[in-house]
């Protein structure tokens, strides 16, 4: 849906008090308006209002230092409630009522959105908020002196792509593998899967062994599990000795204990007892010898806890973290313009700041790296495995220390120190279990030279069969892990894989849009710099390839081709540049707000550029000439420029007001409501107010000079208008006054002898006690009842230009001061 | 049109939520129950708001759970 706005009404905000009088400015849909508000007087509290109406900020106050406490001067500090009100009066454009939208905050900085019709009122402003709707100089300036990264993803929203962009953004943030890998524990869990591996090789290895000795051939490549324990159980069954604990079992079900008590039974003695558990013991040590860790991987860990612990050295901790990213964050804003100056205690250094946060930042990463590192290299090893070699190799007196490992990891405590401690408790693992290994195997040899061949065959096959049922158990619980962690791992590269299409999908399809997009802007923005510039300069905006940067050059200036549009264009230049782009996209690509609001947007153009750029907007971009064009509501304290109001103001296709008044009391427009000035004026005067109604008296008495120089069509010098404010209504009454002097020299003033009387001594009244001050700035010299004269007198020198047509039917102006109807 | 399901292109003429449907769709041809997870989120990733990332990643890993295949309940 896409809205006009038809009226703004402000009570409570910035510089606007108007307590219990609201500030309402209407807008003409269907027309050019402008507002002309002289300094000070509450036209950017207007363009803030509903700055923020629409975003629910004030950049400004916010980006202050905390001691300033800027969020506090939302609200106007004279209103007695203490909350600011805001309201839009929308149009829709495809027809129906309208819709007004309040939007409030109060001192709890509290904010309430209501709608007139019961309608989302978020979801409206929502809308409405696109880059384009409200403009000042700043927006343009920081247009060209943004970073291109910056400008690129302001410039999405140009071209109504600005939801797009974050889409885009949110699915690489998605994608991105860090973070992706953190929070799947990626790193850790192929590690984890790659022991699992060496665990289920080493089993398959010891099945392969065991089966070797107990059958006497190799397993055959195709036999399954199943087939092996048939054949070795079948082995078993056939050696008579232990036929009776073998019927009726499973090949696992089969205790080698037991077995080997029947053969202790049939032979007796105590060596064939040590015989079997030295087997078994020569097979523990094996099992262990394999479990250590290699040597280079303990190495590894060593060095990669030394460079944590310098990494560490260059980092505060995570308060100081926190510091540095908000830090970062606020300094590459676009709106801390001058990255040298520190947001914390404002003092401007000779560096950049931002290069400082992102320096300190980066260090914090490297640590991050570093420990990522560290947690997959420990994650690659079977530490509980290893500790259970550490328990049985135990000295007395010797303190455990391969325990809880990854968690000394996460809490930081897996020192170089440490990890030395542990490279030294391996290789002493290393040397005590070939050790322990060597003596098993020696003392077997002797028992087997002393013991009878056949017993210590069987014997040999019993111990075999133990070890083939510990390495089928340990594959096949290997292979389930295996199988676990293999899927757990499947399904999370499907996300990523899924992820990073869908990014890629959007990235490209965005971008597309986006060079479409940007095609069609450039020939309109280049007409519009045309049309305001007049000179043979050509502005040229381009994408960089696969990136969001737009950059801006100059694909002509006046000979040259293809320069750098930052490094030649002037000032204004560069904002007619930054100008015509935003016109250009918000004419092609508007959105829901068919309306902009410039504010002072030409500070920086002369009266010439000024000129092109208002018969621009007048003749080739806004209502009413481009029927579907934007509304334009364009806001100025420039005095040439209100000339041009001036002399649009009374056309068709423009609409203009001027607003006065102060943030103590209330700002009012002058336009159409004369009569509220001069009640609120006279309302001032009798609660005893001169201060705040004195600026109200010279809004009515201009109102009310004016009014006679129209109505009696009274020539004026051309600058009359240009004259500042403390000036104009002295030469307002001295070009009336020159007019009436001329006609009664010539003999031809309508005005009667009365009146003339009277206008000498209504202008001495008003100059005397009004302006004589006003001029001289002596304010605090007003006195209530004095102004209330020449209230009285303001409107008594009115009168003198008027007549009575017929007795009873009302005073009019006369229509020349040489004509009377 | 099933040949082109993973190709998307914004469409100038839709407004901003139809061209996200139209982008939901894409989604679900790539990977039906992962485009189903994540189209719920687009339209938050797309206002700019400050989106649980976690939450999607989780939502994602759910959906790839393996649905079992249960007996046929119709009788036929």
């Amino acid at each position: 849906m896409s809205w006009l706005l038809e009226q703004i009404s402000i009570e409570g905000f910035r510089g606007v008090n108007n307590a219990g009088m609201p500030l309402e400015l209407k807008f003409h849909t269907e027309k050019v308006n402008s507002i002309f508000a002289p300094n000070g007087v509450g036209k950017s509290s207007i363009f803030e209002a509903v700055t923020y109406a629409l975003t629910g900020a004030i950049p400004k106050l916010d980006v202050l230092p905390a001691a300033e406490r800027g969020g506090s001067y939302y609200l106007n500090r004279f209103h007695p409630a203490g909350v600011g009100t805001v309201s839009l009066t929308l149009k829709p454009i495809a027809g129906g009522a309208n819709v007004t939208v309040t939007v409030t905050r109060d001192q709890n900085a509290v904010r309430t959105v209501a709608t007139s019709d019961g309608r989302d009122g978020n979801a409206i402003l929502s809308e409405l908020n696109r880059e384009f709707v409200l403009l000042d100089a700043k927006t343009f300036q920081r247009f060209v002196d943004e970073t291109p990264l910056n400008r690129g993803r302001s410039f999405s929203g140009l071209l109504g792509l600005g939801s797009y962009s974050e889409l885009r953004q949110g699915l690489q943030a998605l994608s991105n593998t860090r973070a992706f890998n953190n929070h799947f524990d990626v790193n850790a869990k192929t590690a984890r899967k790659k022991l699992i591996e060496g665990q289920l090789t080493q089993a398959r290895n010891n099945i392969r062994v065991a089966y070797l000795a107990l059958v006497g051939e190799e397993p055959g490549g195709a036999d399954t599990s199943e087939e092996l324990r048939e054949k070795a159980h079948a082995i078993l069954h056939n050696i008579s000795i232990i036929q009776p604990q073998c019927r009726d079992k499973r090949f696992d079900d089969i205790s080698a204990d037991d077995c080997l008590a029947l053969v202790r039974d049939a032979e007796g003695g105590p060596d064939r007892d040590r015989l079997g558990r030295l087997l078994q013991a020569e097979t523990r040590w094996k099992d262990a010898i394999d479990a250590l860790p290699a040597e280079d991987q303990i190495a590894e860990l060593r060095r990669l806890s030394r460079e944590r612990s310098a990494a560490l050295e260059g980092t505060k901790g995570d308060a100081f973290l926190r510091l540095y990213k908000l830090l970062e964050q606020i300094t590459a804003s676009g709106d801390w313009h001058d990255k040298n100056v520190c947001p914390a205690c404002d003092r401007n250094g000779d560096t950049s700041v931002l290069e400082h946060a992102r320096t300190k930042v980066a260090l914090y990463d490297a640590v991050t790296n570093i420990s990522e590192r560290l947690t997959t290299a420990v994650a690659a090893i079977d530490w509980p495995r290893l500790a259970e070699i550490e328990n049985a190799t135990k000295r007395d007196g010797e303190e455990l220390i391969i325990r809880d490992i990854e968690a000394r990891v996460a809490s930081g405590t897996f020192t170089e120190a440490f990890a030395c401690d542990l490279q030294a408790r391996v290789g002493a693992l290393r040397a005590r279990t070939a050790e322990q290994l060597a003596q098993a195997t020696s003392e077997k040899q002797e028992l087997e030279r002393r013991l009878p061949p056949s017993l210590v065959a069987v014997t040999e096959k019993i111990e075999a069969a133990r070890r083939l049922q510990s390495a089928l158990k340990t594959a096949e619980e290997s292979g389930v892990a295996l199988a676990g962690i293999s899927a757990e791992l499947s399904r999370v590269e499907r996300v990523r894989s899924f992820l990073a299409g869908a990014s890629g999908v959007f990235s490209e399809a965005e971008n597309n849009a986006s060079t479409r997009r940007l095609s069609a802007v450039q020939p309109l923005c280049r007409e519009f710099f045309r049309a305001i510039v007049f000179e043979p300069v050509v502005p040229a905006i381009s994408r960089r390839a696969g990136a969001e940067d737009l950059l801006i050059s100059l694909a002509n200036f006046y000979d040259l081709q293809g320069v750098s549009a930052q490094s030649l264009l002037s000032e204004s230049y560069r904002n007619a540049f930054a100008i015509s782009v935003y016109l250009a996209a918000a004419a092609l690509y508007g959105g829901a707000a068919k309306f902009l609001l410039l504010d002072d947007v030409t500070s920086s153009l002369d009266a010439g550029h000024q000129f092109h750029l208002m018969e621009l907007i007048r003749t080739r971009f806004s209502r009413p000439i481009i029927p579907t064009g934007p509304q334009l509501i364009i806001f100025s304290h420039d005095t040439l420029l209100e000339k041009y109001f001036n002399s649009n103001g009374s056309t068709a296709g423009w609409s203009h007001q001027r607003i006065e008044g102060t943030p103590r009391t209330q700002i009012l427009p002058q336009s159409n409501a004369v009569n509220r000035v001069r009640d609120a004026t006279m309302a001032l005067l009798n609660a005893g107010n001169a201060q705040d109604a004195a600026p109200r008296i010279r809004q009515y008495l201009e109102y009310v000079l004016e009014e006679i120089i129209i109505r009696c069509r009274i020539p004026v010098p051309m600058d009359i208008a240009l004259s500042d404010d403390k000036r104009m209504a002295g030469h307002l009454i001295g070009a009336i006054d020159a007019q009436v002097r001329l006609h009664a020299a010539a003999n031809s003033l309508v005005l009667d002898p009365g009146q003339v009387q009277g206008l000498n001594l209504a202008v001495a009244t008003i100059t005397a006690n009004f302006l004589a001050h006003w001029g001289t700035g002596q304010t605090q010299a007003f006195a209530p009842g004095a102004l209330l004269g020449v209230m009285q007198a303001i409107d008594n020198y009115a009168d003198c230009f008027k007549f009575e047509p017929n007795p009873g039917a009302g005073r009019r102006y006369y229509r020349s001061l040489y004509q009377r109807q | 049109m099933a040949a082109h399901n993973n190709s998307f292109a914004i469409d100038d003429q839709l407004n901003t939520p139809d061209n996200l449907a139209r982008y939901a769709q894409v989604l679900q041809a790539m990977d039906a129950s992962l485009g189903a997870a994540l189209a719920p989120y687009l339209a938050s990733l797309a206002s700019g708001q400050r989106v649980d990332m976690v939450a999607i990643w989780d939502a994602l890993y759910v959906a790839t759970k393996p649905t079992p295949n249960l007996p046929s309940q119709s009788g036929e």
